[in-house]
């Protein structure tokens, strides 16, 4: 069931089994994991059902003092967490990335890919695919995409699939998906409006006894369970940890001042501007969002080899083509005609629109053809389908692990007196150096194989121009709670356990010792049902 | 865009029919920039201003004889089956570098840098 703090009696306790802090994809992973078993499961979520800015969100507010984070717009604080404003964009880690790269200082996780397989298999269940993955040839094979032939010690395809979107939501949410399961579910208690206050633990730190959790308007609350789990975020889950560590004088993972450091993103921006001749139907055909039956969605770009990564002691990376789509071409015209007649409009100038459609007939009919063969409108694609004669490439970029690079306490406090969050995130020479190499890379394989030619944008030119200007945010936050078998090393052990303590977990991205450059959803979910299946033993 | 264009147009040197005989000789590049390379390579300004940033960059290549070994290393062939060759090889092997962002291979670097040295 799902009930709201601030309708209960004033200092209930409410005992469970497993108390989950936070409704984002981890919460809510673990949470429909556990539905159904015997298992007495508490959420508690410090948003409500909706977006309230006043009521919760305002609480997310802190300090950046490095690069700039956007600590309120990054995150969500309501039932579903950040996933509310999630794109859908999946893939798994690669193999390398769980490795020990001994050129990438505090590198190496201490599971393996393989460990994760079959936990990605429930996990894209869980993110919405309803049938498994084809492999990435199959999966172009059935597309009817064939990629040119790039040197494999290069640079290598690499596939992101997109959630599928549900009827009635605007995206796949979690607490859309998930709502009706938790507000039917006998054994989940979900609480919204409850925000952490407080831990209590036992005389020598080692066992959280309870939580206390208070909403906006005083209304306090008490549960006492065997097992905790935080799972606020990338960010929220540190600043959880050192209040809690404050508040005790110690303990919590802190022992060893690990707790907020490794805070990593994936920096993404431009790195090249890829020019041709005439225009790039062929390519946009390959690398763009495409559209198969069965509501199949697959974006393709590239990535670094894994050997290139090795040879050269560089970071992961991916790269995809953004078109700067010609506007006066017939396709951009088509789609604006339809879009007009769509709301009820006559378009203005329908006789010279209608004559540029025609001049374009070809693409015109290709692309219609293409997205009614997909069983999708005109409009999906937006400028990804618009005929181009130039595109950007966009780099996804993995950060090597910094320990400067971190979270902490911010001096001033909250509405509900904790301390706020500070960011101190940084960008280092690797993450220019990986760019500028993969960028010189994709130039070099484009160039060879007639795709077109390429220009480096001046912050790859220029080792002086800050990378903090041209790298924006993916609000992908990660590593502030690393995972490592030795506690001198990470904050959480293998199972996601917070080292020192007996009782007390964290899920997501925080425990990521590395980034990789994969979107970071799938393996938030994967070892999320993984850790449902460690909670439940 | 036009930059790229010409460039591009040393790529496609091998689409070009009728190319013509030549040497490897540095008179002989010299001859074959004079007379094609508007045609098969675009502005000579432009590249040759390309040209200059690399070699401020590769002093060491400043002297023409050496720089027209660079490019052509004592081949028997045609001027432009050699210039087709080496670009192709350059890419392969990843013997690229950057000029003004711009990705090129070596050879095509090389020959801008001739470019320029012709037009001083």
């Amino acid at each position: 069931m799902i009930e709201d703090l601030r309708q209960l009696p004033p200092d209930s306790t409410i005992t469970a089994d497993i108390c989950l802090i936070g409704a984002g994809a981890a919460g809510i992973t673990i949470a429909q994991e556990l539905a159904g078993s015997a298992l007495r499961v508490c959420m508690v979520e410090g948003g409500g059902a909706q977006y309230e800015y006043q009521e919760s969100q305002q609480l997310y507010a802190g300090n950046s003092v490095g690069v700039p984070v956007a600590l309120e717009a990054g995150r969500l604080r309501f039932l579903g967490g950040t996933t509310n404003h999630w794109g859908g964009r999946c893939a798994p880690l690669d193999e390398q990335d769980f490795r020990q790269r001994d050129w990438i200082p505090h590198s190496g996780w201490p599971i393996d890919r393989a460990e994760l397989d079959r936990y990605y298999v429930r996990a894209r269940q869980v993110a919405g695919f309803s049938s498994p993955w084809l492999s990435d040839p199959d999966t172009l094979s059935y597309l009817n995409v064939t990629l040119p032939a790039f040197n494999q010690q290069w640079l290598q395809p690499f596939l992101w699939h997109f959630t599928p979107v549900m009827k009635d939501a605007p995206a796949w949410h979690w607490a859309t998906a998930y709502g009706p399961l938790l507000q039917q579910s006998s054994n989940i208690r979900t609480l919204l409006h409850a925000n952490f206050a407080a831990f209590t633990t036992s005389a020598d730190r080692t066992r959280v006894r309870s939580l206390t959790v208070r909403s906006m308007n005083g209304v306090s609350a008490r549960i006492d369970a065997a097992k905790f789990v935080v799972c606020c975020g990338g960010i929220e889950n540190a600043r959880l940890l050192l209040l809690a560590a404050e508040a005790n004088s110690g303990g919590f993972g802190n022992n060893n001042d690990l707790v907020g450091r490794f805070f990593m993103q994936h920096p993404r921006g431009p790195a090249a501007l890829i020019v041709s001749p005439g225009l790039m139907a062929r390519t946009q055909e390959q690398f763009n969002i495409l559209l198969g039956r069965d509501g199949l969605v697959v974006e393709v770009g590239l990535t670094l080899a894994p050997q290139l990564q090795q040879q050269e002691r560089l970071l992961n990376c991916s790269g995809v083509l953004r078109y700067q789509g010609d506007p006066d071409s017939g396709v951009a015209v088509a789609q604006d005609i339809w879009r007009s007649l769509q709301s009820g409009k006559w378009p203005p100038d329908i006789g010279d629109k209608v004559g540029r459609v025609a001049g374009d007939f070809g693409d015109v009919l290709r692309g219609l053809e293409h997205r009614i063969a997909a069983g999708h409108s005109m409009d999906l694609e937006g400028s990804q389908g618009i005929p181009s004669r130039s595109a950007i490439l966009l780099l996804d970029l993995e950060q090597a692990p910094n320990p400067d690079s971190r979270i902490t306490l911010a001096a001033d406090r909250d509405a509900l007196g904790l301390r706020r969050v500070q960011a101190n995130w940084q960008l280092g020479e690797m993450e220019r150096r990986t760019a500028a190499r993969f960028a010189s890379v994709v130039g070099a394989e484009f160039a060879r194989l007639g795709i077109g030619r390429c220009r480096l944008e001046p912050w790859l030119q220029d080792d002086q121009l800050p990378m903090g200007t041209a790298l924006a945010e993916t609000y992908h936050y990660i590593g502030t709670t690393r995972m490592a078998d030795d506690p001198s090393a990470g904050v959480t052990d293998r199972n996601c356990a917070v080292h020192g303590m007996q009782n007390l977990f964290v899920a997501g991205s925080s425990v990521f010792p590395t980034a990789g450059q994969a979107n970071p959803t799938l393996t938030i979910v994967a070892l999320a049902v993984r850790l449902a299946d460690h909670l439940k033993n | 865009m036009r930059l790229f264009i010409s460039l591009l147009g040393v790529l496609s040197l091998s689409r070009i029919p009728g190319a013509p005989e030549g040497s490897f000789a540095a008179a002989q590049l010299r001859s074959w920039l004079q007379h094609f390379g508007p045609a098969r390579l675009g502005d000579p300004a432009a590249l040759g201003r390309l040209g200059a940033i690399y070699l401020a960059a590769h002093p060491g290549e400043q002297q023409p004889e050496r720089l027209s070994r660079l490019i052509l290393r004592d081949s028997a062939a045609p001027v432009e089956s050699v210039l087709i060759e080496r670009i192709a090889q350059d890419w392969s092997q990843h013997d690229v570098t950057q000029v003004e962002g711009w990705v090129l291979s070596r050879t095509e670097a090389r020959i801008c840098a001739a470019l320029h040295l012709m037009g001083r």
